[in-house]
């Protein structure tokens, strides 16, 4: 959009322009100068509460310190290896299911 | 807070997060003193075998003009839908090929779809991010569509997975590309719970698989490209139970292993895995070494009834049978005459565990049968009739054309002494998957 400003000289009425004030070329609206982009902060907090609640996660489900009371993965894989061959499968012959 | 003292905070996060991760990296590495495999090998079990004449592919379900991106079966009657990119969900006979239902879709860009428990119903998801319900009883519009039931909207990306809460037709759980699952209510069309996103502890990229706990429904899974898998109970939806770390890649799929303890995961990083859900331990890495560079991602995978194979979808096509004991390929179905011609997209077991079907990007789906020693037997009854001695035979019609009579020894012969036998008639092939 142009804008045009007219300015009157002297009494006789005659009128000419003076000024033209062109508006910069458009171009993508960035953050209004001087403050903060509020949307940018709001992810950024948001990222920091979810890191935060994962370290407390971390510590109150004291998933630290309960893995040291784990079982072994051999307990599972036996567990495993017990389930397999005590159930028919369909896809299974039945001379496997005892090896 | 100013932007900088966030940017710090956050940064210090991070660092704390990471360094925890790693504490509990290196204490899980101390107690994985062995996987299954090893395992397995150490009590000296047999691989399974299967031999290339032991397999024929039964059905090939073709309609599709596009892309097949999921099926389902449904838990009782042997009905499969599937959801193509032609912008159709159509709803087979499995034991006839036949097409029971063709739906056209309001959004030709479905990515799942999935069976109701009672198999009155199916839904859909995809790039409209909405989930769609739709009644096959409903009678069809003037223009011989099968209108929306119900259509589940609040995701605000696309619906990658879709699953019914077993024994209820009225809730079903969904995982999006905006990082969430969510748990609905169909009878409301509302959320009942919000699995993760920008408030709570959840996946931190797109989730695009779930799977729910059949021994214990109040408990799901899901895989997400966040590599990781995580376990969620619907009753407590401000945070995962569980995060499942390893992968290397999306967790494009996830799958609860028959006994519900257990869980394995397909990924883009090219492995299938097992995880252990109450320990979190990864008992065992499921990778075929591929001769070029270019590592196929696993698209889909399913275990048989006993868990001791693992079928898994690849995106080059191939469709490995894992023996999960041992961790050996034992068959590629790719490479049998008959298969696929595209990227395996998606697979299935029917309920009863004795019938595979997948579903390609060459627009088939193809079923293939679980036909064993002891399962493809017929016996003359009192009446002179053939007794079933395994139902999905006669369910399947697998005496059409193939097989080959023997006599049976004795022994197996008591194993069906309840059917009074006169006549054993057995097929030559034990294992007949697709």
């Amino acid at each position: 959009m142009i804008m045009k400003e007219e300015e009157k000289e002297g009494s006789c009425g005659s009128a000419s322009v003076v000024l033209v004030v062109e508006e910069p070329p458009k171009s993508p609206r960035s953050p209004p100068g001087g403050r903060l982009d509020l949307y940018g902060k709001r992810r950024q907090m948001v990222k920091v509460q979810v890191l935060e609640r994962e370290i407390e996660d971390l510590f109150k489900q004291e998933e630290l310190k309960s893995v040291e009371d784990l079982p072994p993965a051999s307990r599972c894989c036996k567990e495993v290896d017990d389930f397999v061959r005590a159930k028919p499968d369909p896809f299974i012959a039945v001379y496997d299911y005892r090896t | 807070m100013s932007v900088s003292e966030l940017k710090d905070r956050h940064a210090t996060a991070i660092e704390t997060v990471n360094s925890l991760k790693d504490r509990l990296r290196q204490k899980r590495l101390q107690l994985l003193d062995i996987d299954v495999a090893g395992y397995s090998r150490s009590q000296g079990r047999n691989p399974v075998s299967f031999g290339p004449t032991d397999l024929v592919c039964c059905r090939t379900l073709q309609g599709h003009a596009g892309k097949v991106y999921s099926l389902d079966w449904t838990t009782e009657r042997n009905r499969i839908v599937s959801a193509s990119q032609d912008g159709r969900l159509i709803v087979w006979n499995a034991l006839t090929s036949q097409k029971t239902h063709a739906i056209k879709l309001p959004c030709a860009w479905v990515m799942t779809c999935a069976f109701s428990p009672t198999g009155q119903s199916v839904a859909c998801g995809g790039l409209d991010s909405v989930c769609s319900i739709f009644n096959l009883n409903s009678p069809t519009d003037k223009d011989g569509n099968l209108p929306v039931s119900r259509m589940l909207s609040g995701h605000k990306g696309y619906v990658s997975c879709c699953q019914y809460v077993p024994d209820e037709d009225t809730h079903l759980i969904t995982s999006s590309g905006d990082q969430t699952c969510v748990l609905w209510d169909i009878t409301t069309g509302l959320r009942t719970s919000v699995f993760g996103g920008e408030f709570q502890s959840g996946h931190t990229s797109d989730v695009l698989s779930v799977s729910i706990n059949g021994t214990n429904s109040r408990m799901f899974l899901s895989g997400s490209c966040d590599c990781t898998a995580r376990l969620w109970d619907t009753r407590v939806a401000s945070r995962a139970v569980g995060t499942f770390h390893g992968h290397e890649g999306d967790v494009n799929t996830v799958k609860f292993f028959p006994d519900g303890y257990r869980f394995g995961t397909g990924s883009g990083d090219g492995t299938c895995r097992l995880f252990d859900i109450r320990t979190g331990h990864q008992l065992q890495v499921y990778y075929q070494q591929h001769g070029d560079n270019e590592v196929p991602h696993v698209t889909s995978l399913a275990f048989s009834i006993s868990g001791r194979l693992l079928f898994a979808g690849y995106s080059n096509g191939d469709c490995y049978v894992w023996d999960t004991l041992l961790a050996q390929v034992v068959l590629d179905l790719g490479s049998l005459q008959n298969s696929h011609e595209g990227r395996i997209s998606c697979l299935g077991l029917s309920a009863d565990g004795s019938a595979l079907c997948t579903g390609s990007w060459d627009t088939n789906l193809k079923i293939g049968i679980a036909g064993v020693f002891t399962g493809i037997l017929f016996a003359g009854g009192k009446a002179g009739n053939l007794v079933p001695i395994c139902e999905n035979v006669m369910r399947f019609g697998l005496l059409e054309g193939i097989g080959e009579y023997f006599e049976l020894s004795w022994s197996k012969r008591l194993l069906y002494s309840q059917y009074e036998l006169q006549v054993l008639i057995a097929f030559h092939c034990f294992v007949l998957p697709w």
